[in-house]
């Protein structure tokens, strides 16, 4: 018999490129991200956006102030209810408007119920993202109450539309405060069995701890936000820094969940534990909605005075900015919109180098992209 | 705590020319020339700002240019330097990428919809819109000849 021997010397390795997405169902949506890869290990990450670009900030142009919040809805559909509240926001500290104090109370119920359903379809698809397929239907079921309350009140499940510079669309629905009362137990019922179900696995342990570790430094430098910087230990809620809305009316007590380990499992805990945070939110507001009105006095055609304003909320996915240039007209001169999935896409360019692909999917899940808020 | 006199007054020290508003919105703007931009922005790194929020693409009619909020994360205050250039047909600044690294990612897309040219950066390529796509539709003299946007 003869022998061969191989001398692995002479073999020659060659890095080749791959494409991930855009039609790919780990980035969430139309992200493609062109990788340079040797063997499975990733080398560069060069992201090629636009796939879901509408061009936001050019139609905002040519509409009017209370268009504008429509259009918001489809950025970041997850947090479509604080998207609006930004726009809101920031037309009301232009034309220093006072809300009545209900609307604030509604609007911040709103927008954590918001926040709830986003990390809640976050942790079903998460699971899906690293094999298991539970999740996504736990996750689901229990999202669904959040959608029927939305329904009832806002008359959409996703894109509300509900706030109005100066005020909100509708009136609560009867039925709202008993059945965001029902559903407060059901979510603290769940969630320790979602992580009996998940957190505590072995394997899921194993492909979080220690994976796609982002410094405070870097963080920062990256201009990441939400819970993939507080995953590093950065303190950086909006809702504390500069209150907004219920949150500078009312003294809310909330804590500010911080991990400083900044790998997968700590922006993993982040997002478990602010879920629990945002029902105490609800808790301390839902039997106190004042009575004094969903609107404040706004002319039927709002014009801005000229001047810069730029109102920054805390979505579910971070910092979301909204920077308003007038002229004095009824349509804005400029109207950017800074969305916190953008800067965290910047910090996945250099955390997913040198893992391997399989765990690039595991990060990409736990920075939480929604590909239209990145586009917009 | 930093005020907005304490950036002035130390800002001026070392650039003379630069202008500053605190009327145009509720922080402190700093209005700085092209030339003196690459090096207000690092002085302004050094003394805290370690978190560059946004980079806002602008055409102001006659100049492009850049907005730039900036926050510095432990007081929590907040700078507004903006940068203007009369030079429509090739307008060029330098990269931040090496003071935030965030800006890789902003520029680009400023490059895309504005065409400011940022030298020194590592991948100066459009983002959003395909590589043959031709003008910079965010610029205000862009002709929407399909009616995409404008009806």
């Amino acid at each position: 018999m003869k022998t061969v021997t191989l001398n692995t010397g002479d073999l020659k390795s060659q890095e080749y490129f791959l494409n991930m997405g855009p039609q790919h169902p780990a980035t969430h949506g139309v992200l493609r991200l062109i990788l340079t890869m040797d063997g499975e290990i990733v080398k560069n990450i060069e992201p090629d956006l636009g796939y879901i670009h509408r061009s936001i900030e050019k139609q905002c142009e040519y509409e009017g102030y209370k268009q504008i919040i429509h259009l918001t809805d489809r950025m970041d559909y997850l947090s479509s209810h604080i998207n609006n509240e930004a726009v809101a926001l920031a037309i009301e500290q232009a034309l220093e408007i006072e809300v009545p104090e209900r609307v604030k109370v509604i609007r911040t119920i709103m927008g954590e119920l918001t926040r709830i359903a986003s990390h809640l379809l976050w942790w079903g698809v998460m699971g899906m993202d690293v094999g298991a397929l539970t999740t996504f239907m736990y996750a689901f079921r229990d999202r669904e109450m959040i959608n029927d309350i939305m329904e009832e009140t806002c008359g959409a499940r996703l894109t509300m539309s509900y706030s109005t510079p100066g005020g909100v669309m509708f009136d609560l629905h009867p039925n709202f405060q008993k059945r965001v009362k029902e559903f407060i137990p059901h979510l603290r019922s769940v969630i320790p069995k979602y992580d009996e179900l998940l957190t505590g696995n072995v394997i899921f342990q194993k492909r979080m701890k220690g994976v796609g570790v982002l410094s405070y430094e870097d963080a920062i430098s990256h201009g990441a936000s939400g819970p993939v910087a507080r995953g590093s230990g950065v303190s950086c809620d909006r809702r504390i820094k500069d209150p907004y809305s219920a949150f500078k009316a009312r003294d809310i007590k909330f804590n500010e969940i911080l991990f400083t380990e900044g790998d997968n499992l700590a922006r993993y805990n982040v997002r478990m534990k602010e879920m629990l945070e945002s029902l105490n939110i609800i808790e301390q507001l839902i039997d106190n909605i004042p009575d004094d009105g969903i609107q404040a006095k706004t002319k039927a055609l709002i014009k801005l005075p000229k001047g810069e304003f730029l109102q920054r909320v805390e979505t579910a996915r971070g910092d979301m900015g909204v920077y308003i240039v007038s002229d004095g007209k009824k349509n804005p001169y400029r109207v950017k919109f800074r969305s916190p999935g953008f800067s965290n896409l910047n910090a996945l360019i250099e955390i997913g180098k040198g893992h391997l692909i399989a765990d690039l999917v595991a990060i990409m899940s736990t920075l939480d992209f929604v590909v239209p808020d990145i586009d917009r | 705590m930093m005020t907005n006199n304490d950036i002035i007054t130390s800002l001026q020290k070392s650039f003379p020319n630069l202008e500053f508003n605190e009327e145009e919105s509720k922080y402190l703007t700093v209005n700085t020339s092209p030339e003196d931009y690459l090096a207000v922005m690092q002085n302004l790194r050094e003394a805290g700002f370690d978190y560059l929020f946004s980079m806002t693409g602008m055409d102001w009619g006659k100049e492009l240019g850049v907005t730039n909020h900036l926050e510095n994360t432990q007081t929590g205050t907040m700078v507004v330097v903006k940068v203007k250039l009369e030079d429509r047909q090739n307008p060029e600044l330098p990269t931040l990428e090496n003071i935030w690294k965030t800006a890789h990612l902003h520029e680009r897309e400023i490059f895309d919809l504005f065409g400011i040219n940022f030298k020194g950066h590592t991948v100066m390529k459009r983002l959003l819109l395909s590589e043959d796509w031709e003008g910079y539709p965010m610029r205000k003299d862009w002709k929407d000849e399909t009616k995409m946007i404008i009806r």
